[in-house]
Parts: structure tokens; C-alpha cells; sequence
């Protein structure tokens, strides 16, 4: 594995995940079209266990479970693309920033990242998405505007160590402006931002599916956490088999998902 | 970060000869600049858990204060007499902010919609339960996590390493998703263990077999927050081994003929302890939140079962309430952690 990585090639099970996420991107743009129903089409008859025709039975109100689910792809990754590239792109900026500017900027950055690092994050998040307007935007909003601190944190210190290379330096006394440094700065923390967004894209999917399962989050958006919120809140899924198509192929979908991104990131040692 | 830093610094002054009193004086210094530090923390976060309720736009504080609310129709009207006597959004804004001081000082973080009582009972009530499943699982955790990341490490020829790739997938499930597959099989189906609750309903405190019951329901929660507690700590364990095997020191300790045995537990596990005491401590705050989460899912009576209710009846006392408990352990653990550090620091 080690070496495959030094040679620049993809290991074996980094190529398989790259196709499952490649799978899911795919199934989220034709979803319109691999969909068989409306996901608001609940004229189906209710508690349908699987058929030909309804793939994933339906559930108590008679939707197709099927169609949700494959719904579910378009508004989940999509969350997770958007948050996790947004939450990344903030951690840096502002890293950037508090480099650049240094003093007073860096050190109240620095501090308001540390006070959210040491406090459980998720709570902070359900507490300011509970007050909000119950939006998929919000949520987006949300997870972006307290998970930057851990890109924050990495980045800041990987770029105080390019800041004093001599090419950065010299960029500077040449008195180069903003964009020239960043022109030098970029080829050095790529590898950790395209880590940080895998990472901050799986955090993403982690921190919707919970909130979901909290009843947080626009309750007409049925992502996989609203799905399977739902299918836990029907009492008599344990009963009998209903769990089976109900509840549990939206949380392989998630666990699938969130796994292939983690074993996506290379991990340093 | 800063604690290597801060650390190298005091070890280096400490070495340079200086008297002990002058070390002395150095940590009562240090120690007042934590102790500040955290103070600090803890304002902002009474200022986060105060202003943003009053600041999001649509939020019911915001709203409530506006003309013709719509939470009327939500929120009953006996909560929400309560909830404007606590809040009283028709205040001036730093009128608001001195009567919410007031009120956290007194210990009254208001009254909860859902349960009818005030909101630090509740929380003091749920707050034992969790405490004691998240400190065994992050003690089982951390005694598993280590021994699995360092035996990796010093596996022959890295076959330890093998283990990285599972460790890491069972680490990006989201703890509530693993809770809630075991529950399906270990308790649902294969019915080995309680499915819900902490103890069996009617069962009261010094009745016989109370103990053992409570010990039957806590299993299952307990056995999943260790699993999902595992990965991070033995991925962070085997990361520092590996760290500190490469070290100097180790390959000339080996060029002294010096034991392997001794190599292993003085020269390796043994320096990778400091590292680990700052992992352990992020690992507790986390231990916490999958706690929460693992309770929410088996019903447990601890703050998670707090937590779905807040958040499913919109009950927003309460949701400030488990916020602030939530960010005040989080800063005990913190300073608790970083005082321990400073304290080893000095000592050695």
C-alpha cells in the first residue's frame, strides 16, 4: 500500500472507492429518471413489503420506499458536496487570512477555533439548528458555519511552515500582493485541503444524518436521515421483516457512503 | 499544538538552571493564564447560548418579541407564560443578557416545555447516567484502543497495519447508526439483550435484582460506545507508537544491546503516554456526544433521552440547558486535562 502510494497510483481500495462514489454521484444525477415514482406520490396502498412493483415496499402513508431512497442520493450528496467544499473552503480562508494578517486576527481566529474544538460540536449544532427556520439551506448553513475549526486548526499550522519557505518570503518582499502569495502557498496545501474535503464531505453526510434522526432539518426534504428517522419512529418495525426493506437499506446506503469517503483519505504514518 | 509548545518552553527554562522557586513561580503564572483562558471560554459560551437564539432569523425569541407570533398554537400556554417570564423578550437587550446572569448564577436555566420541571432537575437527574456510561465505555475504550494501536505498531514487519483500514471504517459510521443496527440484531432479533430503557419498567431502586437489571440494560449500550470509541483511539495509539519507534533514542537503545522487552514498555509505550493524554482528552468530549446518541436511541434515561425530547417538542429551555451543560464539560475536561499536563511537565 505504502508503496503504491509513493509510485502516485491508486491502491486497490482506493479505486474501489472512488467507483462507489462515482456510483452515487451517477445515481444522484439520473435520479430523476431511476426514480418510479414522486417521492409526494402517496397513492400507493400502504405497507407494501417488497414486489416487483414497489422494489422497497412502501411505507405507512404509501410512498414508495424505493423512489425515497434513490431521492435521498440527490439530497444527501448534494449536502454533503456543497457543505463539505464550503466548510473547507472557510477553514482555509480564514487559516489564510489569519496567517496573512497575523496578531490580533490570528490569535481571536485561533481562540474561537480551540473554544469549538473543545466543546462537543454536534450539540452546538443542534442548538442553533433547532432556533433556526427548519430549511435544507439552513442546515447547510449550519454544519459549514461550526465545522470549519478542524480545517482551521490543521491548515493553520501547515501554512505557518510555508509562510517563513523562502519562496513565500521572497513573494512578499517583492511586495506581491494577496494573490500572488496564495499563487506560491497553493501548491503546498492542496494535499491537505482535497484531504480535509473528503473528510469534511463525510462529516457532512455524519452531522445531517443525526440531526435528522434528532427531527432536525426541513421535515419535506427526505435525505437518508429523514428516511430513516422515520422508518425508527413506525412502531412495529421489528415485528416482523418490515425493517428489513424499510430501515435498513437506507442506513447501508449511509454507512456505504460515509465509509468509502473515510477509506478515500490517505491517512499519514 | 500549543501545549507542545508551551511545554518545550517550560522544560527548556526549568533545565536552564534556574532555582526552584523561580519554577515555582513560572507554574502559578501558567497556571493564571489557563485558568483565564478558560474563564474566558466560558463567557463566550454563555454569550453563544444567550445572543444566537435572540439572533436567527425565524427563531421563536426573535419571533415572540414581534408582533403576532405564531408559537402560540405550539407551545402551550402555561410554558409559554413561564417561557416569557425567563426570556423577557419585551426587555432591553442587555436587561435580557443581566437577568440571564442572574438566572445562571442561581442555577435556574428556566423551565422545560416538555417535562413540566425546571430544567436543571431534569438535566441533574440525566446527567449521572450518562457520566457513568461514557466514562466506563471511554475507559474500556482507552485501555482496548491503546493495547490494539500499539501491539499494531510494533507488529513484525508492519503487518499491524492491515488493521488501519477497518479501524478507520468502523470510525466514520455515525454512532447512532451503529447503535441502532446492533440494537436490530443483539436485541430485536437475537433478543441477547434489553432493547430499551435502563432498567425494566416498575422495577424500583433496592428492590433485589434492581442492580443486576440495570446492569443487564447498560450491556448493550455500553458494548456499542466502546466499539465506536475504539477506532480514534487506536488509529491516534499507533500513529504515536509509530512516531516515537522511529525515534533516535530507540534505534540507539537497540544498538546497546538493550532488551526488547525494556525497548517496548520504557523507551516506547511509556513516551508515547503525553500524547495520548491529549487524545484521551478529546476523546471524552466525543465519548459524550456518542453517548448522547447511543441513549437516544435505546431510550437510556441520560441526557441524550433529554436531548430527543428538546429537540423533538422544540423545547428550547431545555435545549439551552443540555447546551451549556454539555460546553461546561467540555471546558472541565479541558482544563482539567491541560493542568494535569503542565503538572507532569514540571515534575519532570
Amino acid at each position: 500500500m505504502h508503496i503504491l502510494k509513493k509510485s502516485g497510483r491508486l491502491s486497490l481500495r482506493k479505486k474501489i472507492c472512488l467507483m462507489i462514489l462515482g456510483l452515487y454521484l451517477l445515481t444522484a444525477f439520473l435520479a430523476p429518471w431511476i426514480m418510479p415514482y414522486k417521492v409526494t406520490d402517496f397513492s400507493h396502498p400502504s405497507l407494501e413489503p417488497p414486489c416487483a412493483e414497489y422494489l422497497l415496499g412502501t411505507d405507512e402513508m404509501g410512498h414508495d420506499i424505493f423512489s425515497m431512497l434513490i431521492n435521498g442520493f440527490r439530497l444527501t450528496v448534494a449536502l454533503s458536496l456543497i457543505s463539505g467544499f464550503l466548510s473547507t473552503f472557510l477553514g482555509t480562508f480564514l487559516a489564510f487570512l489569519a496567517g496573512y494578517l497575523g496578531k490580533l486576527a490570528d490569535e481571536i481566529l485561533t481562540m474561537a477555533a480551540s473554544l469549538f474544538l473543545i466543546v462537543p460540536e454536534l450539540v452546538v449544532i443542534m442548538f442553533v439548528a433547532v432556533f433556526a427556520r427548519p430549511t435544507m439551506l439552513n442546515t447547510v448553513l449550519v454544519i459549514v458555519l461550526f465545522s470549519w475549526p478542524r480545517v482551521f486548526k490543521i491548515t493553520r499550522s501547515k501554512l505557518s511552515d510555508c509562510m517563513n519557505s523562502s519562496k513565500v518570503r521572497y513573494t512578499m518582499m517583492m511586495k506581491g500582493n494577496v494573490l500572488d502569495v496564495i499563487r506560491k502557498l497553493l501548491p503546498d496545501i492542496l494535499p491537505v485541503i482535497q484531504s480535509f474535503f473528503i473528510l469534511q464531505c463525510n462529516k457532512a453526510v455524519m452531522y445531517e444524518t443525526t440531526l435528522s434522526f434528532f427531527g432536525i432539518g426541513d421535515p419535506l426534504a427526505k435525505t437518508w436521515g429523514k428516511l430513516i428517522r422515520a422508518a425508527m419512529d413506525y412502531e412495529d418495525l421489528y415485528y416482523d421483516n418490515t425493517f428489513l426493506w424499510y430501515l435498513l437499506p437506507p442506513i447501508l446506503v449511509v454507512i456505504v457512503f460515509t465509509v468509502s469517503l473515510a477509506l478515500l483519505v490517505t491517512e499519514e504514518t | 499544538m500549543m501545549h507542545e509548545e508551551e511545554k518545550v518552553c517550560t522544560v527548556k527554562r526549568i533545565e536552564s538552571g534556574k532555582t526552584k522557586r523561580m519554577g515555582n513561580q513560572l507554574r502559578v503564572r501558567k497556571t493564571g493564564r489557563i485558568l483565564f483562558k478558560y474563564a474566558v471560554y466560558l463567557f463566550l459560551v454563555v454569550l453563544i447560548s444567550f445572543f444566537l437564539p435572540r439572533m436567527i432569523p425565524g427563531s421563536p425569541l426573535s419571533a415572540i418579541a414581534g408582533e403576532g407570533s405564531g408559537y402560540s398554537g405550539t407551545i402551550p400556554a402555561a410554558a409559554l407564560k413561564q417561557f416569557e417570564e425567563y426570556y423577557a423578550p419585551e426587555l432591553p437587550m442587555h436587561m435580557q443578557f443581566a437577568r440571564y446572569l442572574k438566572n445562571l448564577f442561581r442555577l435556574d436555566l428556566g423551565y422545560s416545555f416538555f417535562y413540566k420541571t425546571p430544567v436543571i432537575d431534569r438535566i441533574l437527574g440525566a446527567a449521572g447516567w450518562t457520566l457513568r456510561l461514557s466514562l466506563t465505555a471511554l475507559l474500556l475504550a482507552s485501555v482496548i484502543g491503546i493495547t490494539l494501536g500499539a501491539a499494531m505498531a510494533l507488529s513484525g514487519r508492519g503487518h499491524g497495519a492491515a488493521l488501519l483500514p477497518p479501524l478507520l471504517a468502523v470510525q466514520s459510521v455515525p454512532t447512532f447508526l451503529l447503535a441502532a443496527v446492533l440494537q436490530i440484531v443483539l436485541a430485536y432479533k437475537l433478543r441477547l439483550f434489553p432493547a430499551t430503557g435502563a432498567v425494566t419498567p416498575g422495577m424500583l431502586p433496592g428492590q433485589p435484582g434492581y442492580l443486576a437489571d440495570m446492569l443487564r440494560h447498560m450491556t448493550l449500550p455500553l458494548i456499542i460506545l466502546t466499539i465506536s470509541e475504539i477506532p480514534s483511539i487506536a488509529i491516534f495509539a499507533y500513529g504515536s507508537t509509530m512516531k516515537i519507534k522511529r525515534m533516535p533514542y530507540v534505534a540507539f537503545a537497540r544498538y546497546l544491546n538493550i532488551s526488547p522487552r525494556q525497548i517496548r514498555w520504557k523507551f516506547i509505550i511509556k513516551n508515547i503516554m503525553p500524547d495520548l493524554m491529549g487524545k484521551l482528552n478529546i476523546q471524552a468530549i466525543m465519548c459524550i456526544m456518542g453517548s448522547m446518541f447511543v441513549e437516544a436511541v435505546f431510550s437510556f434515561p441520560g441526557l441524550g433521552q433529554l436531548l430527543k425530547n428538546a429537540t423533538n417538542y422544540r423545547d428550547y429551555p431545555l435545549m439551552q440547558g443540555i447546551l451549556l451543560i454539555s460546553c461546561l464539560y467540555g471546558i472541565g475536561i479541558n482544563l482539567i486535562f491541560e493542568m494535569l499536563l503542565t503538572r507532569q511537565t514540571r515534575v519532570s
